[in-house]
C-alpha cells in the first residue's frame, strides 16, 4: 500500500465540483487501504499577477518525506497544483487556468491587450507545458479536459470521469413544480439566464438555488433581475446544502438545469440522471454534453433565456415527455459504470505510476 | 565551371485570418481574400494560416492563433499578417495585432462595436508612447480608458504596416492615424484592390439578351442602410417588366418577404446562401447589379467586383467610397427623396437601349484592379516592401516585450511582499521555471 498525496486548490469560503472531486478520492483510496493525505494551498485569481507566485509556491514545496515516511505518488488536480515537484506524478486535471485558454478573449477572461497581460499568459502556458510534461501519469475529468489540454499544450492524457460522489444514495419521486440548479454562483455558470427565463416560464414552476457566490456583485445583480421581473415569490437561494437535502431536492425537481458555459466536466449532469431527472441544458454547455442528449435524456438548448424558458415550459406543459428523459437518464447511469464501479478506473489509472521504476 | 545557385528559402509568413472553412465563414471578407490569393502567393511565401479553431483548412499548416507565439519561437516568420473586417467574428483578430504586431489589412476603417473584453479599456496609447520611450511607466492597471471614435485607431496605431481595401479607408488612415509603433520615417501603407475570381468573357449584347425580361439582381441585406426599401419602391413603378433575383443569408427570410409583401412584388426570386460564390453565379447569368449602401459602416465589395467583372450595369450611392470609381463604369444614385425614382428613370432607359445591358468599361476596370492574380501579385511587392520595416519593427518589439517580462517579474515580487528573503525565495523558483 501507498502513501500518497492529493494536492487540492482551495479558494476559502467557496464550496464546489473541486472539493466534492478530492473529497471523494481520498475516500476511495482510503478504502483501498493506502495512507492518504491531502494537502491545500489556497487560490486567489485576482490579482492575476498573483498566479505566478502561487504557482511558485507549489512549485516551491518538498513533498518527497514526512516524518520518516516517503511519499510515493502525489496527484495534482486543478492550477496550479500540478507545478508541485515529485519523482512519481500522477494528474487527475480539474482545469488549467482557462482564462489564457478556451476562455481567452471572452467576457469570462481578465487577460488585455497590455504587454505584461501578454507576457504572463506566455509564462503560464509554458510553464503549464513544462509541469504536466514532466508528470508519469496525464489524465483529465472529462473528453473536455483532455482535449483542451491537447489542443493548446500538446499534450495527450486519458478520460478518467469522476463517478457520483453519492452513489448509491440518489432516488427519485414525484415532481414538486420546481426546476433546481445547483452550482457555484458566478458569470460562467450563467444561472442569470435562468432567472431571466422565468419571466415567461409558467407562474406555477418555481426555482431552488443552490450555490454560494464567489464572485463580487454577483448576488446584487441577480437580486435586481429578481427585482425587475417580480419573481421574489419564484425564486429562492438555498445557499449551501448538506448531502440528504441536496438529494431531496434533486428527487423531487420537475427538471434540473445546468448550462455553464463550457463546462469542464459538471458533476450535477450525472447527479440529475441518477435521480430520474431531464436536465435542461445549452449547446455550448462543453463537457455536460458528453452525457446530455437533445431529446434522450434532456434538453439541449440555444442559450438563450427566451430558449431556455420555453424549454422548461415543454416540461411543465408535459410532464410524460420529462418522465422519460429523466427514466433515460437513469438508464445512462446504471450502463455507464459512473457509479461507484468507475473508482476502479480511476483509481487504477491515477496509481499507475507506482508500478514504474523512476 | 559556375556554382549552382542555391535557392533561397521562401520568406515565411504568418497569416491571421477567418478562413473558408465549414458554412460559417460563407459571407466573410477574410475567408474569400484568403482563398482567392493564397493559392498565388504560396509560390513565392511559407505560409502558416491561424484562426481561432482547431479545424485545418486544405493542405496549409493552421493552427489556433493562441499557439502563434510557440510557431514564432520554433521557427521565426519574417512576415506577420492580419486580415481585419467589421465582424465579431474577428475578434480575435483585433487582440491579436495588438500582442504580436504585424501587417493588418483594413477591410473596414470604421468598426461598428467596441470590441472583445480584452480591448475595451485599452491603453494602447500609452503602450506606443512607452514603445517610443516617451513615457518611463507603463500603463496604469486601474485607469479608464475611452475610446475616442469608430475609427479604428487602436488596430491602425498598433499595425506596423497598414494596408487597405477601400481608397476612401486608406485615405481616413492617412488623416487621422497620428499615434502608430510605426515611427515618421518607418510609415507605410498601401491601398490593395479586393480580389476576384476571374470570368469567361461573356462578349457583346447579343440578340437573345436584348428578348430577355430584365433581370435585377440585388444581395444587400433588408436593412434601411442597404436601401432595400427604396430599391423595391423602383421595382414596384416598373411592374412586371423587370424580374427581381434577391441574394440573402436563411436568417433574412422573414423580413425579406415582409418587405417583399409591403411594396406588392410579385415578380421576385428569393435566393438563399449570400456568398462571394453563390453571386458570381447568379451574375453570369446577366441583369443589372444594384449596389446601393448609405453608412459609414459596411462596404459593397467583393460583390460590386464580381457584378463589374461579368460586365454588368451596377448602380451604387454617390456616397463614401464610390467616388473612386471611374465616372462611366458605374451608375450612381444619390441618397434621398429621389432615390426610388432615380432608379427607376435609370433602369427605364436600360429597358429601352439594349446596348445598355452590357458595360465593358466597368468590365475592365474589375479586370485590371481586381482580378486575383493580379492582387496577388501587388500583395508580393506589398510584402517585400515592407519586410525591412517589419523586420525592424519587429526587433523592437522583441525588445519591449522582454521588458514586460521584467516588468511583470517585479510586479508578481513585489506581490509577494517587502521581505527581500521571501522575494528571493520565490524569484528563485521562477528562475528554475524560467520565468
Amino acid at each position: 500500500m501507498a502513501n500518497i498525496l492529493i494536492l487540492g486548490v482551495k479558494i476559502p469560503f467557496v464550496h464546489g465540483g473541486q472539493d466534492v472531486l478530492v473529497g471523494t478520492l481520498q475516500r476511495e483510496l482510503k478504502k483501498r487501504g493506502h495512507a492518504v493525505d491531502l494537502v491545500e494551498l489556497p487560490h486567489s485569481v485576482m490579482p492575476k499577477e498573483r498566479l505566478l507566485s502561487q504557482a511558485a509556491l507549489w512549485r516551491a514545496l518538498e513533498l518527497e518525506e514526512f516524518g520518516g515516511a516517503k511519499v510515493d505518488l502525489i496527484i495534482a488536480t486543478k492550477f496550479p497544483s500540478y507545478y508541485a515537484r515529485h519523482k512519481r506524478k500522477s494528474i487527475w486535471l480539474v482545469h488549467q487556468h482557462r482564462a489564457i485558454y478556451d476562455l481567452f478573449g471572452s467576457r469570462y477572461s481578465d487577460f488585455s491587450d497590455d504587454p505584461r497581460d501578454e507576457a504572463l499568459r506566455r509564462k503560464l502556458m509554458d510553464g503549464d507545458r513544462q509541469v504536466i510534461g514532466e508528470s508519469a501519469f496525464v489524465s483529465g475529468i472529462s473528453q473536455n479536459v483532455v482535449r483542451r489540454l491537447e489542443q493548446y499544450n500538446g499534450i495527450k492524457g486519458e478520460t478518467l470521469y469522476p463517478p457520483l460522489p453519492l452513489a448509491g444514495r440518489y432516488r427519485s419521486a414525484d415532481f414538486q413544480p420546481y426546476i433546481l440548479s445547483v452550482s457555484r454562483l458566478c458569470s460562467i455558470k450563467r444561472v442569470d439566464m435562468l432567472i431571466k427565463a422565468m419571466p415567461i416560464v409558467h407562474n406555477f414552476v418555481k426555482l431552488k438555488i443552490v450555490g454560494t457566490p464567489d464572485e463580487p456583485g454577483i448576488m446584487d445583480y441577480f437580486k435586481n433581475e429578481i427585482a425587475k421581473h417580480h419573481l421574489w415569490d419564484r425564486v429562492e437561494f438555498l445557499g449551501r446544502v448538506d448531502d440528504e437535502a441536496l438529494l431531496d431536492l434533486y428527487a423531487n425537481a420537475l427538471a434540473v438545469y445546468y448550462a455553464p458555459h463550457n463546462e469542464d466536466y459538471g458533476y450535477v449532469t450525472l447527479e440529475a440522471f441518477a435521480s430520474g431527472k431531464a436536465l435542461v441544458t445549452a449547446h455550448d454547455s462543453g463537457g455536460v454534453l458528453e452525457f446530455a442528449k437533445h431529446e434522450e435524456n434532456s434538453l439541449v438548448l440555444e442559450p438563450t433565456s427566451d430558449a431556455i424558458g420555453h424549454g422548461i415550459n415543454r416540461l411543465a406543459a408535459d410532464p410524460d415527455l420529462a418522465k422519460r428523459l429523466g427514466a433515460r437518464g437513469m438508464e445512462f447511469i446504471q450502463s455507464s459504470g459512473l457509479g461507484d464501479a468507475g473508482w476502479d478506473q480511476v483509481v487504477g489509472g491515477l496509481l499507475s505510476p507506482l508500478g514504474k521504476e523512476q | 565551371m559556375r556554382e549552382a545557385k542555391q535557392s533561397e528559402a521562401k520568406p515565411r509568413v504568418a497569416w491571421f485570418s477567418l478562413l473558408p472553412v465549414g458554412a460559417t465563414n460563407a459571407d466573410s471578407l477574410s475567408a474569400n481574400f484568403s482563398a482567392n490569393t493564397l493559392p498565388w502567393l504560396r509560390e513565392h511565401f511559407e505560409i502558416e494560416l491561424f484562426h481561432n479553431s482547431f479545424e485545418t483548412y486544405q493542405d496549409y499548416p493552421t493552427y489556433h492563433y493562441l499557439t502563434a507565439i510557440e510557431r514564432q519561437r520554433e521557427r521565426p516568420f519574417d512576415l506577420v499578417f492580419y486580415q481585419l473586417e467589421d465582424s465579431k467574428a474577428c475578434g480575435f483578430i483585433r487582440i491579436h495585432l495588438g500582442l504580436m504586431p504585424g501587417l493588418v489589412l483594413f477591410y473596414n476603417f470604421i468598426l461598428s462595436d467596441d470590441g472583445p473584453e480584452p480591448i475595451l479599456n485599452s491603453a494602447w496609447q500609452e503602450t506606443v508612447e512607452k514603445f517610443h520611450g516617451k513615457r518611463s511607466e507603463w500603463p496604469d492597471r486601474l485607469a479608464e480608458h475611452k475610446k475616442e471614435s469608430r475609427y479604428a485607431l487602436r488596430e491602425a496605431g498598433l499595425a506596423l504596416v497598414a494596408l487597405f481595401s477601400s481608397e476612401k479607408d486608406h485615405a481616413d488612415f492617412k488623416r487621422l492615424a497620428k499615434k502608430r509603433l510605426a515611427g515618421p520615417s518607418e510609415q507605410l501603407s498601401f491601398y490593395l484592390p479586393f480580389p476576384i475570381a476571374p470570368f469567361p468573357n461573356r462578349g457583346a449584347c447579343s440578340a437573345s439578351r436584348v428578348a430577355e425580361p430584365l433581370t435585377l439582381l440585388f444581395c444587400g441585406k433588408p436593412r434601411i442602410e442597404y436601401r432595400a426599401h427604396k430599391v423595391l419602391e423602383a421595382l414596384r413603378a416598373l411592374g412586371s417588366k423587370v424580374k427581381l433575383r434577391w441574394l440573402i443569408d436563411a436568417s433574412e427570410e422573414a423580413q425579406c418577404l415582409r418587405l417583399l409583401n409591403e411594396f406588392e412584388i410579385g415578380n421576385v426570386e428569393l435566393l438563399s446562401g449570400r456568398s462571394p460564390e453563390r453571386w458570381s453565379q447568379l451574375v453570369e447569368q446577366g441583369g443589372v447589379a444594384v449596389h446601393l449602401l448609405f453608412s459609414v459602416f459596411g462596404q459593397v465589395f467583393p460583390y460590386l467586383q464580381i457584378s463589374m467583372s461579368a460586365g454588368l450595369p451596377c448602380f451604387v450611392s454617390d456616397f463614401g467610397g464610390s467616388e473612386y470609381l471611374p465616372e462611366n463604369s458605374v451608375y450612381r444614385i444619390s441618397p434621398g427623396e429621389s432615390e426610388a425614382t432615380q432608379l427607376t428613370l435609370a433602369l427605364e432607359r436600360i429597358l429601352r437601349e439594349p446596348s445598355l445591358r452590357e458595360n465593358l468599361c466597368a468590365r475592365s476596370f474589375a479586370l485590371e484592379n481586381h482580378l486575383a492574380q493580379n492582387v496577388a501579385h501587388e500583395m508580393v511587392l506589398a510584402f517585400k516592401r515592407a519586410q525591412p520595416i517589419f523586420s525592424e519593427l519587429r526587433g523592437r518589439w522583441e525588445k519591449f516585450e522582454a521588458a514586460a517580462q521584467v516588468a511583470l517579474r517585479e510586479e508578481a515580487l513585489s506581490l509577494v511582499g517587502p521581505d527581500a528573503e521571501q522575494q528571493g525565495f520565490i524569484a528563485q523558483v521562477f528562475r528554475d521555471l524560467k520565468w
